[in-house]
């Protein structure tokens, strides 16, 4: 083919050409495996923001109640986890009022989980937006974390409140800031894979459900870390979300926390981070392909 | 040759192939595990694809439908990236390649506005100063606070132009649009097309429709199966399109 030596008609009217120093700088397309940069994180904040607040309002279009259910959804699970852990299991929480306890822990959990089971369609649910638009993919990313920060933030300041009131502050709670952003980077990392895996394989979209329905169970939302002896304590802390709430305990109610449990969470936090990263970045060129 | 300043666009080569058949199924899975390679295959959606665009220009590029119209525009527009070959383009593109593409139905027409506004890249004083104009153009200020949903579909489609054609860019591409408007919009269109032309700005028209493209642009490509079959004056790519031959 010898198309780009094909003499194209210069209209006339157009046939003096614009002074090189005022025209538009290039963009460059050429095949590449990965295009996105850590900076894009940040310079897609804007529209992160409003398709964070698209989500929040399309949430409760057309509910009687509307954001009222940020208060109600944790109500109910706290109901539910004390009247099976406390009342009925009867688990011992050293000395922390139950209701504080399972606050505290659903305040991570019920985070991971919202973030997650909405997160890993994002893609899915945004087709026409990743395959019609050059819509930073990250952005769309980073706007299911911060559509779901009111959440986080009423039952979080709802374990703040309630244990100001009763137990009080120690020192630890100045880690607060810290254990928060840990909070947040981990589920930011899970939902990068998965919701990057789900564009390609749709067994994310099965899988994701049935780790959080399980999960539950498996981490120490309503019972303490330690209640099954130090082989129990072990396995559960093979789960990352073990360390994130037993820090988030320890930082509001100051309850103790293992070393090691810690670790291993921080381990499997920075792991995951990059790894999702890495996944995103890879698959992000090939979303409009594959969705 | 034109030097590099005066183009809006320039691809060099460029191809992309897409694999037949599904992607994964559990059948696939199993037939892989037992080591049975099944392969639908590839085909290329364009093949070695060189054409450049001067600024300034209204461009039309024609073909049936699975020519590679689409891919073409995803690539330039920097929604997909080719397997081969290098796309430059000067510039911000504004790419329209399906009527009400990444409009939410729960949304108003203003919260449409402004979500597509920011995820084309735009500040939201650049949407609200765009706004009196894509309220003028579609005539729907009488339902900017209803959700989208409750629009007609003329509606959407003219909220959507009117979005297209009112925002700021260097680069418009249009994709088989206005194939879904009625006649008196469809001038209306043309219209907006001509005054973005006079404004100098780079149009790429994407139709099979011959008559609206041979109408519109000035220059222009004929895109079958992902060859291109000929680039050049209109009034040529059409008579070629037109006979089936280049």
């Amino acid at each position: 083919m010898s198309s780009a030596d094909a003499p194209i008609a210069v209209p006339a009217a157009e046939a003096a050409p614009p002074a090189s120093t005022d025209g538009p700088s290039p963009r460059v397309i050429v095949p590449a495996k990965r295009r996105v940069r850590v900076a894009d994180i940040w310079h897609s904040r804007e529209v992160m923001w409003i398709v964070a607040m698209r989500d929040i309002k399309v949430k409760y279009k057309q509910s009687a109640l509307g954001p009222i259910w940020l208060f109600l959804q944790p109500l109910g699970m706290l109901v539910a986890v004390s009247v099976a852990f406390s009342a009925v299991v009867g688990v011992d929480t050293g000395g922390v009022p139950y209701l504080l306890f399972a606050l505290a822990g659903l305040c991570v959990w019920n985070f991971i989980q919202l973030v997650l089971s909405a997160g890993t369609l994002v893609l899915i649910a945004n087709h026409t937006l990743i395959r019609r638009s050059a819509c930073p993919r990250i952005a769309l990313m980073n706007a299911q974390i911060a559509s779901n920060l009111p959440f986080f933030g009423v039952i979080l300041g709802a374990t703040l409140l309630a244990t100001l009131f009763s137990e009080g502050f120690g020192l630890e709670i100045l880690a607060l800031p810290l254990v928060v952003a840990w909070v947040m980077a981990f589920t930011w990392g899970v939902l990068l894979m998965s919701a990057s895996i789900s564009a390609r394989f749709r067994d994310s979209v099965s899988a994701v459900p049935l780790v959080l329905q399980a999960g539950i169970f498996l981490a120490p939302v309503g019972y303490p870390a330690d209640r099954g002896g130090p082989t129990a304590e072990a396995l559960l802390a093979l789960n990352p979300v073990t360390g994130l709430i037993e820090s988030l305990r320890w930082s509001v109610l100051g309850t103790s926390v293992e070393l090691y449990v810690v670790a291993i969470a921080l381990a499997w936090t920075a792991l995951i981070v990059v790894a999702g990263w890495r996944t995103f970045g890879r698959m992000e060129t090939r979303f409009a392909d594959f969705i | 040759m034109p030097t590099s300043s005066d183009l809006a666009l320039q691809c060099e080569g460029i191809s992309k192939t897409y694999t037949l058949g599904e992607d994964f199924s559990l059948q696939k899975t199993i037939t892989s595990i037992v080591g049975r390679k099944e392969d639908g295959g590839d085909f290329y959606a364009l093949d070695d694809v060189s054409f450049e665009v001067e600024r300034g220009e209204v461009f039309g590029i024609v073909g049936s439908n699975g020519s590679g119209k689409s891919t073409l525009t995803q690539i330039i527009s920097g929604i997909a990236v080719p397997q081969a070959g290098k796309a430059t383009v000067w510039g911000s593109v504004l790419p329209l390649l399906e009527v009400g593409a990444g409009f939410h139905p729960e949304l108003t027409g203003r919260e449409n506005v402004a979500l597509l506004g920011a995820v084309l890249g735009l500040s939201s004083a650049q949407v609200q100063a765009a706004l009196p104009k894509i309220l003028s153009f579609s005539g729907v200020e009488s339902h900017l606070e209803t959700p989208l949903k409750r629009y007609s579909s003329g509606m959407q489609a003219r909220l959507s132009f009117g979005i297209a054609v009112s925002f700021p860019a260097d680069v418009y591409i249009f994709d088989e649009i206005l194939a879904v408007v009625d006649d008196e919009f469809r001038e209306k269109c043309a219209v907006e097309l001509q005054r973005l032309h006079a404004e100098g700005r780079t149009i790429i028209f994407m139709s099979h429709d011959l008559t609206l493209v041979s109408a519109i642009c000035t220059t222009g490509m004929w895109l079958d199966k992902g060859v291109v079959k000929i680039v050049g004056p209109m009034e040529q790519v059409a008579a070629a399109y037109a006979r089936g031959s280049a």
